[in-house]
């Protein structure tokens, strides 16, 4: 080879290399290229299959009633779509914050024994409802490494479904590996898919739910439509025999029962009245109320006649009314459905009466861009701001609760609207709380608001007669303050009943908001009782005291103050808490009775009632009221004796300090103490009953008799083993249901040895160079009647006292306690720990500031007693 | 027609209320008859015990039941992977004749004796030449997931046994997900794993079959120089992932995706025009970062192979070729069923690409013949004249009668 072909071939060699590494690179970047883009494929394909589970979860989940359905159907389409092994849906156990597994797909789950776990998961959590996503590094916390333990699932997010401010499940979804591109780790891409779908299973939730309502409300007016019509024709029946009655058809009737016939009659009426209102309202709401079209040429003669007869009155309770008719209004013809249109002016007109006291209620007519309008200005007790927007909602009392200070059904004002709008009009609300309102009633003139086939007539001047028969219907209502008059009437009837007391017999109070509920009762109870009367729960509150009453019967719907109302503030007070109470009202369902009782109402009687029923339920309460007061004296005359039997709580004999800590858990203890020297000994002991009340007192007195007649045979040297023995022995005699818990201690000042036996109590702690220690007693039998007499034995422990050092003897009440969330804060080897019980001074409230604070409160279930010795 | 098939799919999460629907579907494909044979593949999403049951309480006791995990499923209608796929082919013949065969043992790394004892039953009932077998073997050894039952040992088993007896094979190494989970096999009412099992088709029918590659070579020669078993230690004397990492420059992510890295060795001549048929491919499983080495599904690469660095082929229209081309062999014969074994790697979420490549096997052959088709781990068919374990490769096999 010559020097050229050597050149060449070397040039070929350095060409062919570069060639071979441009190919290797190409290669290198079609490899990059390959799984970057694979990547980007996985991800976008990702996102689709996101957005399609979403679409098809859409479709489906509408389809399922249940919520664990929706979640199983959820988590099925999670696993297959988003490449999940395994979800769980965790659904909270009642209030709490303890989540447990519910619904779950994936292999090897046992979900009987996965559905038993429970997860506590943090308040923050639940507030801030956003997902963790755990993936390999993840630093775990305990609750998301118990999570990793019991589904055995490593990679996971855990994402909180929420419906406002409440969590109705978590989602824990997730991966046994990450290997890319197929499982890569996951996300907030994953997380913000799983939110979604969350999302989506709330608004299905909401969907359902308004659809249930839907066909509820449908239901309900269905309902309200066919009973309406069932009611008025025995009502119809009752009213015409009734005013025959009255007219004298069937000959003379006396005052008394004029008066009886004339509350039933007036009650029958307001019931007819709020009845046809149903009944319209049903017709609206179905659709079906049919406008009767009547051409009007004088809108103000029209109003005029009405306010004439509604005059009367309002003046007759102190009103002045004003008219003010635009003169303009002559010659519009205007149309309207005369019926429904006297309906809302008599219920504006009622209304203005009902709650204007003294002033002034304003009639205006208008006329201005076509429009007809009526004004009613009353200077009344107004409308609070925050309530003026649903002043015409359905149903609603304006209060919302059951006051009825402005509240009737909560038809009324929402009729007038929907009639008014049937005419193609508003109506519009002004009010300034406690200054007056103002309703304008805007209805068009012209024929441009009435279908084109409606059939007018022209209307004819309504007679007199016809209207006053309506405007009469204004005093039917129910009124919901006072007037002065029936505040004058109970007064008097009041002053009657403390005139003629009847020595024997009970002082009644009875509070109604209702002249003929109160007349009627009062007929009733007159005979056989004191009886008092109120107009509303405050009135009820301050005749209770003033007339130191001995039972308080009271509606619960009232104004001012609620019956409800009335016995929280009865409760609430000393001199008036244990007075008997029966509610009495309308409200029979059973969420009522229990909210009643709840609030420490005695008895609960639903409306209508009878009179027999009436007089069977206040005779048992007095009666139990009765013997209430007995026992409430024997139990105070039983606390003041086992109170004496109780010794000094400090003694200090010799070198030796002994301090008792005491504080039953009610005014009788189950706890009982007592400390007798007998020369050079001195003997204590801790007695624990398994009682409070009554028992425990007759028990103690029971222990204390015993000990007395053993310590009285005494001469000093005794076992105190043959001591404890002997009481066992004598209480178990007795045979009684409740077992003794015995600290029996001795301690002999010459030779300062403390012997103790300790029999079904807590272990003493020594405190001896700043050392807390747990003594170990012997183990020995419990007292009770179940002892097995022939194997009683005690076994004492002994502990030399020389130098400085203190003992604490206590029951177990000192740290057997559970906080408000049942859980036990506190056990008898934390006991130790507390700082209260190494001070020198003050200890006893230091000690009970540190339990209450753990028990997070200063009630506690059981009696606590502690013996402090201290060894100077 | 003496032998029909009827193929369904499921992707139930509730592996029972999965198995009924598949089998009843399928049954209803299938158009009535007595069923002799259910073939059934799942994803690792299912619990076998209940699959089994539901497709009992449909199919009855006496039908012989053959199948286990797979990563997806293909049907003539669907195509999906990675959720809960069930695919059921029902077979009913009274000219075919079906065959089970099973050998346990496999995951001690004793895959030639495994191959050998399976061999010796299938050969013991006369079984060669004139049959069809489809192996499905456990392709999960268990241990970690980068260690796999090898498909080359077991091959070498059966050759050992069959010699140059071999029936028409086929095969699939079973993987029931992409995370190397335990694989779970059913033959007949057993459930079972670390198996190898044969379906073997004799009488009047013939199972005959087609790979498709899809590869290129993209980049020069480079030498193997050192290997351990599966693992490849050494590139042209530079440990293996060094040269790897020396090709794609700064970025190193691609250990991330080590089963983009085929490897190809060309068994023809070195620098003739590049015909696939002559190319042996390998995918890599997993990096062994500690000997910095490229652990292979196979083990067969040793010290002295060439490869290139292939490229997968994302045109498919190959693959109609090829499905049309075995069809046109077929001559006169009847098709009555087709099974797919596809490497999961070619599902279009794993290689990257747009379309999926099934998808023109199903436009193919799905309008010809009910097609049942599985995601594996795993292929084995016939290349030149030897069977072979192969990778990234789809092989269609068709049964027909006369």
């Amino acid at each position: 080879m010559n020097e050229q072909e050597s050149n060449e071939n070397a040039e070929l060699l350095a060409e062919v290399q570069y060639y071979r590494k441009l190919l290797d690179g190409i290669a290198g970047e079609n490899l990059k290229l390959d799984y970057t883009i694979s990547g980007l494929r996985h991800e976008l394909k990702q996102k689709r299959e996101g957005f399609s589970l979403l679409a098809q979860l859409h479709g489906t989940l509408g389809q399922k009633q249940e919520l664990e359905e929706i979640f199983k159907t959820a988590i099925s389409a999670i696993n297959s779509t988003l490449g999940m092994d395994k979800s769980v849906v965790l659904i909270r156990n009642g209030d709490s914050f303890i989540f447990s597994p519910r619904v779950m797909l994936g292999a090897g789950f046992n979900e009987k024994l996965l559905m038993q776990q429970t997860f506590e998961i943090s308040e923050e959590i639940i507030r801030k409802k956003e997902a963790m996503i755990v993936i390999a590094g993840t630093q775990l916390s305990p609750l998301q490494e118990k999570i990793k333990k019991t589904f055995d699932l490593p990679y996971y997010i855990i994402s909180p479904v929420s419906a406002g401010e409440d969590i109705v499940g978590i989602f824990v979804s997730g991966r046994l590996r990450e290997a890319k591109p197929l499982y890569p780790p996951l996300d907030s891409g994953d997380a913000d898919t799983l939110k979604a779908i969350g999302s989506l299973i709330v608004a299905t939730m909401e969907v359902m739910k308004v659809a249930t309502l839907t066909e509820a409300d449908r239901l309900k007016t269905e309902f309200f439509a066919n009973i309406s019509h069932e009611f008025r024709t025995p009502i119809t029946l009752t009213i015409g025999p009734l005013e025959a009655l009255l007219s004298g058809v069937y000959g003379e009737v006396s005052e008394r029962i004029r008066k009886e016939i004339e509350i039933v009659l007036r009650n029958q009426r307001r019931l007819l009245d709020l009845i046809n209102q149903i009944l319209d309202l049903s017709k609206l709401e179905a659709g079906m109320m049919k406008l009767q079209f009547f051409e009007i040429n004088d809108f103000n003669e029209f109003i005029s006649v009405r306010i004439e007869q509604f005059r009367a009155l309002a003046e007759k309770r102190g009103l002045s009314v004003v008219e003010q008719y635009d003169p303009e209004i002559f010659g519009k013809k205007i149309y309207f459905d005369v019926e429904k249109i006297d309906k809302v002016v008599f219920n504006l007109l009622s209304n203005a009466l009902k709650f204007t006291k003294d002033g002034s209620i304003t009639i205006q007519t208008k006329y201005s861009d076509s429009n007809i309008e009526l004004v009613l200005i009353d200077t009344g007790i107004g409308i609070k701001s925050d309530q003026v927007d649903h002043i015409f909602d359905r149903f609603r009392q304006a209060e919302g609760s059951s006051s009825k200070e402005f509240a009737g059904t909560g038809i009324g004002l929402s009729l007038v609207k929907e009639v008014i709008e049937l005419h193609g009009g508003k109506i519009i609300v002004s009010s300034q709380y406690g200054q007056g309102t103002v309703f304008r009633i805007q209805i068009p003139s012209g024929k441009a608001h009435i279908r084109a086939d409606a059939i007018i007539e022209v209307y004819e001047s309504q007679s007199s007669s016809d209207w006053s028969k309506s405007a009469n219907q204004i005093e039917n209502f129910k009124e919901g303050r006072a007037t002065k008059q029936e505040e004058e009437q109970i007064e008097k009837s009041n002053r009657e009943s403390l005139a003629n007391l009847k020595a024997d017999c009970p002082r009644i109070l009875y509070v109604d908001d209702n002249p003929d509920l109160r007349r009627f009762v009062y007929g009733l109870l007159e005979k056989d009782y004191n009886v008092f009367l109120a107009l509303n729960g405050l009135d009820g509150f301050e005749k209770a005291k003033l007339y130191e009453v001995e039972l308080v019967l009271s509606d619960l719907m009232m104004p001012v103050m609620t019956g409800s109302q009335l016995l929280e503030k009865l409760r609430s007070e000393s001199e008036t808490s244990d007075i008997p109470f029966i509610m009495l009202t309308a409200k029979s369902d059973i969420e009522t009775r229990i909210e009643e009782i709840e609030k420490g109402t005695d008895d609960f009687l639903a409306k209508p009632f009878s009179e027999a029923e009436l007089r069977a339920r206040i005779k048992n309460l007095l009666k139990i009221r009765e013997q209430s007061l007995r026992i409430k004296k024997d139990l105070l005359a039983a606390k003041k004796i086992q109170r004496g039997l109780l010794p000094a709580f400090e003694h200090q004999i010799k070198d030796f300090q002994l301090q008792f800590f005491y504080r039953p858990c009610e005014d009788l203890s189950g706890d009982f103490f007592d400390v007798i020297q007998i020369k050079n000994e001195v003997y204590f002991y801790l007695v624990d009953i398994t009682s409070h009340g009554t028992a425990a007192a007759q028990v103690t007195y029971l222990v204390k008799g015993i000990f007395k007649n053993i310590f009285s045979d005494l001469s000093g040297g005794e076992r105190i083993e043959d001591i404890v023995l002997e009481f066992s022995r004598a209480y178990v005699n007795y045979m009684l249901e409740y077992s003794v818990a015995l600290n029996f201690c001795r301690i002999n000042l010459d030779s300062q040895v403390l012997e103790y036996i300790n029999s079904n109590s807590p272990a003493p702690f020594l405190l001896a160079d700043s050392k807390i220690s747990i003594l170990d007693p012997k183990v020995n039998p419990v007292i009770d009647k179940l002892t097995d007499f022939d194997r009683l034995y005690f076994e004492k422990s002994i502990l030399e006292l020389k130098g400085p050092s203190r003992i604490y003897f206590f029951t177990d009440g000192a740290y057997e306690f559970q906080n408000r969330n049942s859980h036990s804060p506190f056990s008898v080897r934390d006991m130790s720990r507390l700082k209260s019980l190494r001070k020198e001074v003050n200890w006893r409230e230091e000690f009970f500031k540190e339990i209450s604070e753990l028990n997070a409160s200063e009630f506690f279930k059981d009696d606590i007693t502690i013996l402090r010795i201290t060894r100077n | 027609m003496a032998s029909k098939s009827g193929v369904a799919y499921s992707n139930n999460s509730s592996s029972q209320e999965a198995g009924i629907e598949a089998a009843k579907k399928a049954m209803a494909s299938l158009g009535g008859g007595k069923v002799n044979l259910c073939v059934v593949y799942t994803t690792s999403k299912h619990n076998p015990q209940l699959i089994r049951d539901g497709i009992r309480s449909v199919i009855g006791k006496d039908a012989k039941i053959i199948g286990g995990y797979a990563v997806g499923i293909i049907t003539n209608d669907n195509l999906s992977y990675g959720g809960y796929e069930v695919g059921v082919a029902l077979i009913s013949s009274d000219v075919a004749k079906f065959d089970l065969y099973k050998e346990k043992g496999l995951g001690t790394g004793n895959e030639i004796q495994v191959g050998k004892k399976l061999g010796e039953k299938i050969k013991k009932d006369g079984h060669g030449k004139n049959a069809g077998m489809v192996l499905m073997y456990d392709s999960v050894r268990g241990e970690t997931a980068s260690l796999l039952n090898m498909a080359t040992p077991l091959i070498e088993g059966l050759d050992q046994s069959f010699g140059q007896n071999w029936p028409a094979a086929a095969g699939a190494g079973l993987l029931g997900d992409m995370q190397f989970q335990p694989t779970q096999q059913w033959f007949n009412d057993e459930i079972d794993t670390q198996s190898a099992m044969a379906l073997v088709v004799s009488g009047g029918a013939r199972m005959d079959t087609i790979i498709m590659h899809g590869c290129k070579p993209s980049s020069g020669y480079h030498k193997i120089t050192k290997t351990d078993g599966p693992v490849v230690l050494e590139i042209d004397n530079k440990p293996a992932t060094d040269v790897i990492a020396e090709l794609l420059g700064s970025d190193k992510s691609w250990e991330e995706y080590p089963l983009f890295v085929t490897l190809g060795v060309n068994q023809g001549k070195k620098f003739e025009d590049f015909n696939e048929d002559n190319y042996a491919n390998r995918l890599c499983m997993a990096v062994d970062q500690k000997r910095k080495g490229l652990v292979m599904f196979e083990p067969d690469l040793k010290a002295g192979d060439e490869f290139q660095l292939m490229r997968r082929d994302i045109n498919f229209n190959y693959v109609g070729e090829r499905a049309e081309k075995l069809f046109s062999q077929l001559g006169t014969r009847k098709p009555f069923f087709a099974l797919y074994i596809d490497c999961a790697g070619r599902a279009s979420a794993y290689c990257g690409t747009d379309k999926e490549e099934a998808a023109e096997v199903q436009r193919v052959v799905g309008s010809k013949v009910p097609i049942l088709g599985l995601y594996s781990g795993v292929e084995v068919a016939k290349v030149g004249a030897k069977v072979q374990a192969l990778d990234w490769t789809g092989v269609l096999c068709v049964f027909s009668e006369a």
